[in-house]
């Protein structure tokens, strides 16, 4: 992850006086790592949309804020924790789905009238089931964890931008990152033949 | 070395990061533990199976258009947004006064804007059945909306109160990104529902919560979602109440050499898909067409179209007669429905 170049800090500053060509300029630039994160932190392509269209607006509205002490893409990672936790602070008080939901998840439905026919039996070859199962452990960690694994092994970030990015102590992320591992390693356990080389 | 500790150690000592504090004698510490005890072997090899797996989680593709809905959402200001400090159209006064706000500016160049231009200038619309008013900022609502089957002397049965998603139609130039369509959705006789817009043939999709109490929302297209072709192909899924519809909408883009499509036209297709002729028949006509709550089977039937010096709907509904299949028009542009339709 590189500093920020004097491009991107021309465009920031651009930005900051209100200028949406400008910020257009960066939402290129980040879109899809940001859209990445949200979805590989919250599991579904409709959570990861609203949260990264949040991330961005809160990027928009604090840009005033960034001092450019670290990069521009821890900034902006931080914000996209920051709205995961509070996306799951909100569902963690409301947790009734609406009815719709049901349907609507079912994303397949559109795809298979213009696409014709069902999947194909490569779909559920086995690096695909082995991605889904995986997919859903990672879903079964707490936050905390989930954060760590999703910076790390889906962003690629290193420790040090991790414990920039969530505000802890280097050995706590090490030690968050050990956690989560193991946890999903004993998750996975009933499934060993899946997972074996 | 027992189990516990060597767990704790685990991720640092497969990436070969142990604290350089922890000398060479603890990794071999670590090695020679592993090599004795089976439960931490076969952790060790899980653990560094697991890391390659995790590594090569695909990456999620962004939404259909997100970028564009983002920035359009923050020049409006939605969801909290602040209001950028220069607004990137200016000039020209709305032209819809129901829909309400879409203004033009100096156009930096393009055929495609001068066509759109025209369009604003001339525009053809007629108070008989087979009229359309050719793209650009002067339509109204697509077809398929409450009320509207498209015969403009019919009058809403008020006992008629099917969930329908109303989309209508709004041109925003943008000198700088290009230029889009604004549509504005919204749900009517039903409480709940969402909106799931994808391109005709791609997967990512664009999706609305809508509800009766909510403000319409806006999806922004950008016009180079035509890809060089002439019409924007856009499939919705959509639902309301629990229930599901699909809606498949043809809107054609702005043409770029000056003259609009001729109202009554003469021509032979091969054979091909009712969807695929829709979308032609958009294209040559210049109106929108759309298809509602057709199923898989009918969009895929194999049909031959031809027009014999006729309009765009009387051209549909001569050519699928017999099929249980409803064209309708307004001065919008053209509908297909199932004949028996649940309620209209």
């Amino acid at each position: 992850m590189a500093a920020v170049n004097a491009d991107e800090r021309a465009l920031i500053e651009r930005s900051r006086r209100g200028e949406i060509a400008a910020f257009d300029q960066l939402v290129r630039a980040y879109e899809k790592s940001v859209y990445n994160t949200a979805y590989r932190l919250a599991g579904s392509y409709d959570d990861a949309a609203d949260i990264a269209q949040e991330a961005f607006v809160r990027a928009w509205n604090n840009l005033k804020s960034f001092r450019g002490d670290s990069a521009f893409s821890t900034w902006l990672y931080r914000i996209v924790t920051n709205v995961f936790l509070d996306d799951r602070k909100r569902k963690r008080a409301r947790p009734q789905r609406s009815l719709d939901e049901a349907v609507a998840l079912d994303e397949s439905s559109v795809t298979r009238q213009f696409e014709g026919g069902a999947p194909g039996p490569e779909e559920m070859a086995e690096g695909a089931e082995r991605r889904m199962v995986l997919e859903r452990a990672i879903q079964s960690l707490p936050d905390a964890q989930r954060i760590v694994i999703v910076l790390y092994h889906s962003q690629g970030l290193s420790y040090d931008e991790i414990a920039e990015i969530t505000n802890l102590p280097m050995g706590t992320v090490k030690s968050k990152l050990n956690r989560a591992r193991l946890a999903l390693r004993d998750r996975l356990a009933p499934m060993a033949e899946l997972f074996s080389e | 070395m027992d189990c516990k500790n060597w767990r704790e150690r685990a991720s640092d000592y497969i990436e070969g990061a142990l604290e350089t504090s922890e000398t060479a004698a603890t990794r071999e510490a670590m090695r020679r533990h592993a090599d004795q005890c089976a439960a931490c072997r076969a952790d060790e090899s899980a653990l560094r199976l697991l890391s390659r797996e995790l590594n090569v989680l695909p990456a999620a593709e962004p939404p259909l258009f997100f970028r564009e809905n983002l920035l359009a959402a923050i020049e409006r200001g939605d969801h909290g947004a602040k209001r950028p400090s220069a607004k990137p159209f200016w000039g020209w006064q709305s032209l819809l006064p129901s829909l309400g706000r879409t203004a033009f500016g100096t156009l930096i160049a393009g055929g495609a804007c001068a066509a759109v231009l025209w369009s604003i200038a001339f525009p053809r619309t007629g108070a008989d059945a087979g009229s359309y008013v050719v793209g650009g900022p002067l339509a109204g609502l697509l077809p398929g909306l409450a009320g509207d089957t498209g015969d403009p002397s019919h009058v809403s049965d008020p006992e008629t109160e099917a969930a329908r998603l109303r989309i209508g139609r709004v041109t925003t130039i943008l000198p700088v990104d290009g230029p889009v369509y604004d549509f504005s959705l919204w749900l009517e006789n039903a409480d709940k529902g969402t909106a799931r817009f994808q391109l005709i043939g791609d997967k990512r999709a664009y999706r609305f919560n809508l509800g009766s109490g909510m403000a319409p929302q806006t999806l922004r297209v950008p016009l180079a979602a035509a890809q060089g072709g002439s019409t924007i192909n856009l499939g919705v899924h959509w639902t309301a109440d629990g229930k599901s519809h699909e809606k498949q909408l043809f809107v054609p883009v702005p043409r770029t050499d000056d003259r609009a499509p001729e109202r009554k036209q003469s021509f032979g297709l091969p054979e091909t898909t009712l969807l695929s002729a829709a979308k032609e028949i958009a294209a040559r006509y210049g109106t929108p067409v759309t298809l509602e709550d057709l199923t898989a089977d009918v969009v895929g039937e194999r049909i031959m179209v031809n027009a014999r010096h006729e309009t765009a709907s009387e051209t549909l509904r001569r050519n699928l007669a017999g099929r249980g299949l409803k064209v309708t028009v307004s001065g919008a542009g053209v509908l297909v429905t199932p004949q028996e339709e649940s309620a209209r």
